[in-house]
């Protein structure tokens, strides 16, 4: 029996897409417990850890907090002025609990326009959420994309 | 002694009065004068004598030369190794090459290139033989003497004991060898005894000496970078060769100030072509070259240039006054020790009367070119690009058959193929291949394509395999490339000849340098080593990060840009950018408690197309320079590193390993970063206007666990797609693609040219070109135009 039902975690993670999509930084980096990480693996090695590869993104809290700060100054050359982005998260799993941590996952397809380019970011979301009494946190953010190559657009300067 | 009394009749040196003395030091005056002054290496005869093979370089009897009391030779002992001889010291031997050992009153020296072994004025002289450090390896050295000190001290030689090699030599039972001081008995108060205390005071205070080149600290001069082995401030002088020895340094394309020196020395020429400017005259050097430097009346001139590499020379020089060949003469035995005359800059020859601050020599580098498409004038110090090179499909294909399809070419790092039977595929200029490492553990390097019917052989990005198997006709190939099956094989008489000429198809040529592999599909490419040429240097750089070499961590960013090529290069090596590019990276660093900053940084530009920005306060890296975010455990990581480091590479390498960010890039398809952490770059262009990236993040390997995830995240918080940096670069030059349209086919020609004049009027000062300049572009862009841009089509 999860801590959480499906339903609960699908708002949590349209209520993310909603404050990516809009840009409300800030608000998103509140979904994070602290000693949280988000990781983006590259595509060829999409099951490697984090401390043993090289991956596009593998943040702790902190550095994610910088990477905030980072994309709400205009000096962020790469997303000023920002891509429009909207995500379709689907195929939802909640998984097996331990204690308040869940295993979520979910598919994604993130489309990213900027400069009269469509770019498309396909793959799986392989959470872990901290469900306590006060609601759904992060603590483990982690982004695995089914490319074979980040084409047309390589760069991941937005939050995948 | 004035000038009107040289200008006589014509007046005999055999004359036995003044008047003959005076003939006699005219002559030497017109020898130091008229006489030659560069010897090129190439031209000295190689003769076997006594002493071993060598290379006679400069006698006094050589009447031809400008310099007239030095004896100057190269010995190697390829032919004939030397004999124990014994004479008195005063002298310097300077090794040019590999390793040798010496062995002076029983003592043994060894010693390597740039070192020294002194061989000092004792009572008696001295016992001494030298010996390469093994039979088969070069070990070249220089010996310096200058002869009226040994003549005046009594040039008497001995020779003790026949040649023998190396092989041959024991330390010797026999301790009776002349001079040591060790031999003389106790003082007793007697006059004998006296004099053997004094004896025994003077071998003590000047014991022969070897200076190690690693020991010495560079001294930043206005001469270029010296070293200084004999210097007359330094202790023990007395008693050395009475001369000046010293190592000059200078980066590639760097001018020293032109000096006044009273001359009497020699410049050899250890590394690098560059040119050196006597009086005025410019001498084009290479290697093993020697200038003399004649002791003139008035003093000489001299000021260095190098050429496209970096230049070493050593030179050895008489303290002197500056009056010329008589004061010299005169003061040559009575007073070994003259003082040193103070170096101040002056204008050059020909320049007038007025002190400039500095007078560079004429600068063969600064050429100007006009094609059709790179313009560099330095009347206006103006360089630029016409920005068609981003955009025509012409020149795309001009570059595929000119570059891609001629050069070098960075595979890939061997131990992304570790074990036998690993291969990925990878796609170098457009053509699929199979890079991998056979079951006998060879890396190889084959096209990826059925020599049957041309099918993609291998379908797996990567894997590991003791054969490729074609699926549509089944053909098997072992990872050796060798044809080992094919259906019905019968039908293809005979069976065995037929499947010889269908192996797999390798790329023509693949060398490997200090684990990074590069191919070329140029079965006529010269040597690897020869296109890397000075880069191989910074290469080093990198792989003596660790005793154990360099490993590709798993995890390839492997990315697309809708961007020319030559942005990515232009990118790399402009430090001009970093301040207002990457404001917020900066921004986040200060926030963890750390401040970069420019200053000392520097761009070289290479051979080949090749060019480095060094950097010495860009910002920390892991496992060599602490920054606080890396955490405490880190920095005594970092010490412990650098104690290693300073143990295999000695002080001075290892603080130019430890201490300086780099960031190189080997043309035309590699760019290696040695900031924060070690990545390698590579590019591959798919059209004018999009390029393919790959990046492998370097570790050394076996490093410990904690220092790998830390290097790991550092990295990564900078490089990438997914960083807080890379992505604003990959924004500029997104946006130069997307701009230099605009000027396209424009009215107005001369706008459609991009600048990247910044830092030509420090260079044609002769200053060295700052990281925040853009000379590392220009070096880049000249050697595109001379094989694409201007080559005839």
């Amino acid at each position: 029996m999860s801590a959480v039902t499906r339903q609960q975690v699908e708002d949590f993670l349209f209520h993310e897409a909603a404050l990516l999509d809009e840009w409300r930084l800030d608000e998103w980096y509140g979904l994070f417990e602290p000693g949280a990480t988000y990781e983006v693996p590259t595509t060829d090695r999409p099951n490697e850890r984090s401390d043993r590869a090289q991956f596009y993104v593998s943040d702790d809290y902190e550095l994610l907090g910088a990477r905030v700060k980072r994309l709400k100054s205009r000096h962020a050359h790469a997303e000023n002025p920002h891509s429009r982005t909207r995500r379709l998260i689907t195929n939802v799993r909640v998984g097996r609990s331990e204690g308040h941590d869940v295993r979520v996952d979910a598919a994604f397809l993130i489309y990213k326009i900027r400069d009269g380019n469509v770019d498309s970011f396909v793959g799986r979301y392989e959470h872990v959420l901290a469900a306590n009494g006060d609601g759904i946190r992060f603590r483990r953010r982690r982004a695995v994309l089914e490319l074979e190559v980040l084409r047309p657009g390589g760069r991941l300067s937005f939050i995948l | 002694m004035t000038a009107t009394s040289r200008a006589g009749s014509p007046r005999a040196a055999d004359q036995r009065d003044y008047e003959g003395l005076f003939a006699r030091w005219e002559q030497l005056y017109e020898r130091a004068h008229r006489g030659q002054v560069h010897i090129r290496g190439r031209d000295v005869p190689v003769v076997d004598s006594r002493q071993g093979t060598s290379q006679f370089y400069v006698m006094p009897q050589f009447e031809e030369l400008a310099l007239s009391q030095w004896v100057i030779f190269v010995r190697d002992h390829t032919g004939v190794p030397s004999g124990r001889h014994t004479h008195q010291g005063g002298i310097a031997i300077f090794g040019v090459e590999g390793d040798g050992f010496s062995v002076v009153n029983g003592r043994r020296f060894d010693w390597s290139a740039e070192d020294a072994v002194l061989l000092p004025i004792v009572p008696g002289g001295l016992d001494h033989q030298h010996f390469r450090a093994r039979d088969d390896r070069p070990s070249k050295f220089m010996g310096i003497i200058y002869e009226p000190l040994v003549v005046g001290l009594g040039a008497e030689m001995v020779q003790l004991e026949p040649q023998t090699r190396q092989s041959q030599w024991a330390p010797a039972t026999d301790t009776g060898a002349k001079g040591d001081g060790r031999t003389v008995a106790a003082a007793e108060p007697t006059l004998a005894g006296l004099l053997a205390m004094r004896e025994r005071q003077r071998a003590s205070l000047h014991p022969p000496a070897l200076i190690r080149r690693a020991d010495l600290p560079p001294d930043a001069s206005a001469f270029g970078e010296l070293r200084w082995y004999i210097h007359p401030a330094a202790p023990g002088f007395a008693g050395t060769a009475p001369m000046f020895l010293f190592t000059q340094r200078l980066e590639p394309g760097r001018a020293t100030d032109v000096l006044a020196t009273p001359g009497n020395g020699i410049m050899f020429v250890l590394e690098g072509d560059p040119l050196v400017e006597l009086d005025g005259v410019p001498y084009q050097c290479e290697r093993t070259d020697m200038v003399l430097v004649p002791p003139r009346r008035d003093g000489v001139t001299i000021g260095v240039r190098a050429g496209r590499h970096e230049s070493r020379i050593v030179v050895a020089r008489r303290p002197g006054d500056g009056r010329g060949p008589r004061a010299e003469a005169a003061s040559a035995v009575a007073a070994p020790l003259l003082r040193c005359e103070r170096a101040y800059r002056m204008p050059r020859r020909g320049e007038g009367g007025a002190v400039a601050t500095t007078t560079p020599l004429p600068v063969p580098a600064l050429r100007s070119r006009r094609s059709a498409y790179v313009a560099e004038d330095w009347e206006k110090r103006i360089f630029r690009v016409n920005r068609e090179v981003f955009r025509s499909p012409q020149l795309f294909a001009r570059e595929r058959a000119r570059v891609w399809e001629r050069s070098w070419l960075y595979l890939g790092h061997e131990s992304e193929v570790a074990r036998p039977g690993d291969f990925k595929q990878r796609t170098l200029a457009g053509r699929p291949l199979i890079f991998s490492r056979d079951s006998t553990g060879r890396v190889r390097a084959f096209l990826n394509a059925c020599p049957h019917r041309g099918t993609v052989l291998c379908r797996e990005t990567e894997g590991n395999a003791k054969t490729f198997q074609c699926f549509y006709h089944a053909w098997t190939f072992a990872n050796t490339g060798e044809l080992v099956g094919i259906p019905d094989a019968g039908a293809y008489p005979p069976e065995r000849a037929f499947a010889e000429t269908m192996a797999m198809r390798e790329v023509p040529r693949s060398e490997n340098y200090r684990g990074f592999v590069f191919v070329s599909f140029d079965p006529r490419v010269v040597p690897l080593a020869d296109h890397l040429a000075d880069a191989r240097d910074y290469l080093d750089l990198m792989v003596e990060h660790s005793p154990r070499g360099l490993e590709a961590l798993p995890g390839t960013h492997l990315y697309g840009i809708r961007g020319n090529w030559k942005l990515a290069v232009e990118n790399a090596m402009d430090g001009y950018h970093f301040s207002p590019t990457h404001v917020t990276f900066v921004e986040y660093l200060k926030n963890t408690g750390y401040v970069t900053s420019d200053e000392g940084g520097r761009a070289i530009t290479l051979a080949n197309g090749h060019s480095v920005l060094v950097f010495s306060g860009h910002g920390g890296r892991v496992g060599m320079q602490w920054e606080p975010r890396f955490g405490e455990a880190e920095r005594l990581r970092i010490g412990s590193n650098i104690e290693e480091l300073r143990g295999r590479l000695g002080a001075e390498r290892a603080a130019r390993v430890s201490g300086t960010s780099r960031i190189l890039y080997v043309f035309p398809n590699l760019l290696l970063f040695d900031i924060e952490g070690l990545a390698a770059r590579q590019l591959e262009p798919v059209a004018p206007d999009y390029t393919d990236v790959r990046a492998w993040e370097l570790a050394p390997t076996g490093e410990t666990a904690d220092s790998r995830a830390l290097r790991i995240r550092v990295l990564g918080s900078f490089i990438g797609p997914g960083g807080l940096a890379t992505p604003d670069d990959v924004e500029a030059y997104e946006c130069v693609q997307r701009g230099v349209v605009a000027t396209a086919g424009d009215a107005r020609p001369e706008i459609d040219w991009s600048d990247v004049s910044r830092g030509m009027e420090r260079e044609s000062r002769g200053e060295p070109a700052r990281n925040v300049d853009e000379a590392g572009i220009r070096g880049f862009w000249r050697h595109w135009d001379d094989l694409v841009g201007s080559a005839p089509a």
